[in-house]
């Protein structure tokens, strides 16, 4: 049935392009949206509501990404060595580890180079340098840090690393990453979800907003529009105004809801990059990198869902 | 100029609005149709202006077959015929020359022939000097000059008037007609749809008497029999 509606449009603004006076039309359209100011207004915050749904599930898309892109890159395995261990037994285990197949890359850190790196990083607690000064020796242990080719290695990895009957290893208890990665694109994903019912909701509840609005509008010029159809006005002329109503209505919400967006995401980026430290998530640039494809999109989608609902008021009710 | 070969219209089985109605209107003439209520002489006008579909026959307008006549195509045939009613139709927000440019605007007339045709409509129908007014402000047969200078704007070859003088009282009934006799004079098709018996027997043109959806009676200089 939309198909055919838009056949039909599409067929009569062909017939019609010629002679369609479309200044007069843009003016017609526009004395509809403000004679039904308010009904217009109501229109307009809910494709906003819509558009800010459709905006949270692209934002909580990049943050889930994001979290996972920052897991990926942390993923690694510490095995922690004996103090007692030699450097030839530890160098002779970091070669036979090396040569996994799952295996990308094996550091080895010295029991020397790990108290430095803690010292470094705890350099401004003084509590945890004074109990350093106290203990007088250095108490950590040599480790190797194992990094897997990729993630879907990581758990072959971790049952090599358990296979490996080594006197110098002191422990193998890894931390599950895997476990933390399938937690968060749950999470995401759920969210998701829930985004994209929300989504359906708020899209049905703009097209039963918007056929609503072209309806009243219609019944407010009930009597221009049988002035219209009397003295000889096109179809298309008669209907164009509200479907031109359907496309500034997406028009005026898109350029709302980038206003609207810009302090949310202003709001939103320390929080970000606190969470995210040291990688580079930044919503404001995206945005700004891409604001024609992410608003250009979302302006013909809105547009599309108006004029289906404002073709469908039009052919029920401007038949006079 | 318009013919109507053997035309019914049924709303449904028990309402029969025109039955076999064979009518031939020839071009610059002045024909009254008139007949009580609910005789079909509205369903008459709506027929000619492509508003309603006929059940049987054929309606010829001007050489041109309008029995099943396309949506796309009523639009041009409305520009043919300049129509009036009763009720005037007129846009009370917008003044008398915007009602009148209204009708060139929504048809895609551009802004330099509407300022040149409007007012040249405006005076035929003597109303040159209320131009600036709105329809509140001015009396009932003055909102129909308005109406009928609307209808002339597409120099139509037709003008069908339906029950033009039926809101007016009889001193702006008669310069209603009077107007209308002056526009048949420039050669334009002039149909008068009404019941107002004194006004057509003092027009003394052809009249067409519609009884029951059926034409009883169709005198070439006729007076109103029922």
């Amino acid at each position: 049935m939309a198909q055919l509606l838009v056949i039909k449009l599409l067929e009569d603004i062909f017939y019609n392009f010629m002679t369609l006076p479309f200044i007069r039309i843009i003016k017609f359209s526009f004395q509809d949206i403000f004679r039904n100011i308010w009904l217009s207004l109501v229109t307009i915050i809910i494709l906003i509501l819509s558009l800010f749904t459709i905006n949270t599930l692209l934002v909580v898309k990049l943050i889930g990404n994001a979290a996972i892109k920052t897991i990926k890159d942390k993923i690694d395995v510490n095995l922690f060595l004996k103090t007692s261990a030699s450097e030839d037994e530890i160098m002779a285990l970091k070669a036979k580890i090396s040569s996994f197949p799952n295996v990308k890359e094996v550091i080895y850190i010295s029991k020397e180079d790990a108290f430095k790196n803690f010292k470094n990083k705890h350099k401004d607690n003084s509590e945890i340098t004074e109990a350093l000064n106290e203990l007088g020796k250095n108490p950590l242990s040599p480790s190797l840090v194992i990094k897997p080719v990729n993630l879907e290695s990581f758990d072959s990895l971790i049952n090599n690393l358990y296979g490996i009957e080594n006197e110098i290893i002191e422990s193998q208890n890894f931390t599950n990453y895997k476990l933390l990665l399938n937690k968060i694109n749950n999470i995401t994903e759920k969210v998701s979800k829930a985004g994209l019912i929300l989504s359906c909701i708020f899209i049905f509840i703009t097209i039963l907003v918007v056929y609503n609005s072209v309806r009243v509008a219609i019944y407010t010029h009930r009597r221009e529009i049988t002035i219209m159809k009397l003295v000889g006005a096109s179809n298309l002329f008669v209907q164009m105004p509200y479907l031109l109503s359907g496309i500034f209505y997406a028009l005026i919400s898109v350029l709302a809801i980038m206003l609207i967006l810009y302090p949310f995401i202003n709001l939103l980026q320390p929080y970000l990059e606190t969470f995210f430290i040291g990688y580079n998530i930044n919503l404001i640039d995206y945005y700004y990198n891409n604001i024609f494809k992410i608003f250009g999109i979302q302006f013909i989608f809105a547009s599309i869902i108006n004029i289906f609902a404002s073709l469908l008021a039009v052919k029920k009710y401007s038949k006079v | 100029m318009i013919k109507f070969y053997n035309v019914s219209k049924y709303y449904n089985k028990n309402a029969i609005a025109l039955k076999q109605i064979n009518m031939h209107i020839k071009p610059g003439e002045f024909v009254s149709i008139v007949g009580q209520s609910g005789t079909g002489k509205t369903t008459m006008v709506k027929t000619i202006i492509g508003e309603e579909k006929i059940d049987q026959g054929k309606i010829v307008i001007g050489g041109w077959d309008i029995t099943n006549i396309g949506q796309r195509e009523i639009p041009t045939l409305r520009r043919q015929i300049g129509v009036i009613f009763q009720d005037f139709k007129l846009l009370n927000k917008k003044t008398l020359f915007e009602n009148v440019a209204f009708a060139m605007q929504v048809c895609g007339g551009n802004s330099k022939k509407i300022k040149k045709t409007v007012p040249h409509v405006m005076k035929i129908v003597g109303l040159e000097n209320k131009a600036n007014r709105y329809p509140q402000e001015i009396s009932g047969g003055e909102q129909q000059r308005t109406a009928i200078a609307r209808s002339l704007v597409h120099l139509p070859k037709i003008l069908l008037a339906d029950e033009p003088t039926g809101n007016l009282d009889s001193l702006n009934a008669y310069e209603i007609i009077d107007l209308l006799l002056h526009i048949n004079k420039f050669g334009t098709t002039v149909i008068l749809v009404t019941h107002n018996r004194e006004i057509v027997n003092r027009l003394k043109k052809r009249v067409i008497t519609l009884d029951n959806g059926t034409i009883i009676s169709d005198q070439a200089v006729g007076r109103y029999i029922l």
